[in-house]
């Protein structure tokens, strides 16, 4: 066998990718990951339902979504140059981000454990203290998240559509995931109207299809933050280069218009479906 | 003279010394002992533990009933206070072993010492939890992470 070719590297897997642009960010969002084994076998085991369904459902859901949260900023702040990521301030974001996220699933998982609710339960001092500290959590994790945003529109290459994609995304997606989770705790519950239970609901999602869900905009409105980068890299090579940034545009615009009108569709007590 | 020592005495005593036996392992991590966390807390108190336990096992087996065959064999072994307690020494010497097994292994891997604060006491309560905490830790927080700080 011929020694260069024994000796090439390996070329780096979408996972090394996530750990050159932000290692903390990308070892949380692996953590995540990985505690969804656990998590699973407790959600075979356990018998115990609240709202309808396993107390487990709601661990692996956070798991999943933090884990797609924390690698996406990581896999992102690729559009920073190095000097940036390495400064104090990305890493203070980075930091803040992996804190929270711990946090939250931390309790989110000692609660189901406990076969009891973590978001809206006030049924105690301290489920209520908790409740206001994970409140103060998703809070940490706008805004960070919006932070990274800011440098990337700022400090990266500004004739990159993906770049501005993934500025944009971040910080609108944030905005409008940190506005329509902000609403949603404010309320008793996330339904509006309809039954109270997970059961019957959109598959995987467990969204309302009786009565109104206030998870449905916050989904769509957080979830900005993937699809205007995936959509921008998918163009890169299919759209005419002077289309391509209003063409993120445009879809951030959609992307705005589609949560503000799920929210409303939920305020007013109506399924998604 | 010693067939008058009570199993509950023993227990105590055990305890206390798995307990020390953690704190020097906590000590030995934070001004980085090899004597302390290494020696001391890696291996002389299992080893003492695990002579109390082989001590016990002897003296104990044959007159209790039960067996490892079935659950209900384990649980009228357990009714015997002697094998109960061996059995709690089983875990005080394993939990402490594995908690310093997973101290000199994040050293060997230059990971960063604050991933133990939240691994070592969750293997010290709930022994194979912690270690599954670490092994996933330790596949999550590849070197790099560390020495990005």
């Amino acid at each position: 066998m011929p020694a260069d070719i024994a000796a090439a590297p390996p070329r780096p897997t979408l996972l090394d990718y996530a750990y050159r642009g932000q290692p903390l960010l990308a070892a949380t969002g692996m953590l995540m990951l990985l505690t969804l084994i656990p998590t699973m076998l407790a959600f075979a085991l356990d018998g115990r339902v609240l709202n309808g369904v396993s107390v487990w459902i709601k661990p692996l859901k956070f798991e999943v979504s933090l884990a797609i949260h924390l690698l996406t900023v990581a896999w992102l702040m690729l559009c920073l140059p190095e000097e940036i990521r390495a400064r104090r301030t990305a890493r203070g974001f980075a930091i803040a981000l992996a804190a929270a996220s711990i946090f939250e699933i931390a309790y989110i998982a000692f609660q189901a454990s406990r076969g009891e609710a973590s978001h809206f339960n006030v049924a105690t001092p301290i489920a209520g203290l908790m409740y206001t500290l994970m409140g103060v959590g998703a809070l940490t994790l706008v805004i960070a998240s919006v932070g990274v945003g800011i440098q990337i529109l700022r400090h990266g290459d500004r004739r990159n559509p993906i770049v501005f994609a993934a500025g944009l995304g971040i910080v609108l997606g944030n905005l409008l995931g940190g506005l329509t989770g902000m609403y949603m705790s404010n309320q008793t519950g996330h339904w509006v109207g309809g039954l109270q239970t997970d059961a019957g609901g959109v598959p995987i999602f467990g969204w309302s299809r009786s009565g109104g869900d206030l998870r449905v905009a916050h989904f769509f409105g957080l979830h900005l933050m993937q699809a205007l980068p995936i959509a921008a890299w998918l163009a890169r090579d299919a759209v005419a280069e002077r289309l391509q940034r209003p063409l993120v545009i445009g879809l951030a615009i959609l992307g705005t218009l589609v949560t503000a009108g799920t929210w409303l569709q939920a305020v007013h007590g109506l399924p998604l479906l | 003279m010693l067939t008058a020592i009570e199993p509950e005495a023993l227990f105590r005593l055990a305890n206390l010394l798995a307990l020390a036996g953690w704190i020097v392992l906590g000590i030995g991590i934070a001004v980085r002992s090899a004597l302390l966390h290494e020696r001391i807390a890696g291996r002389t108190i299992p080893i003492v533990l695990s002579l109390g336990y082989a001590a016990l096992i002897s003296v104990h087996w044959w007159s209790a009933e039960g067996g490892f065959g079935a659950l209900s064999e384990v649980s009228a072994l357990f009714r015997s206070p002697w094998m109960l307690l061996a059995g709690w020494v089983h875990y005080l010497a394993f939990d402490l072993f594995v908690g310093a097994w997973i101290a000199g292994d994040a050293a060997a891997r230059g990971q960063s010492r604050w991933l133990l604060l939240p691994v070592l006491p969750m293997t010290f309560l709930f022994g194979p939890a912690g270690f599954l905490a670490w092994i996933g830790i330790r596949t999550a927080f590849r070197p790099e992470v560390s020495h990005a700080r």
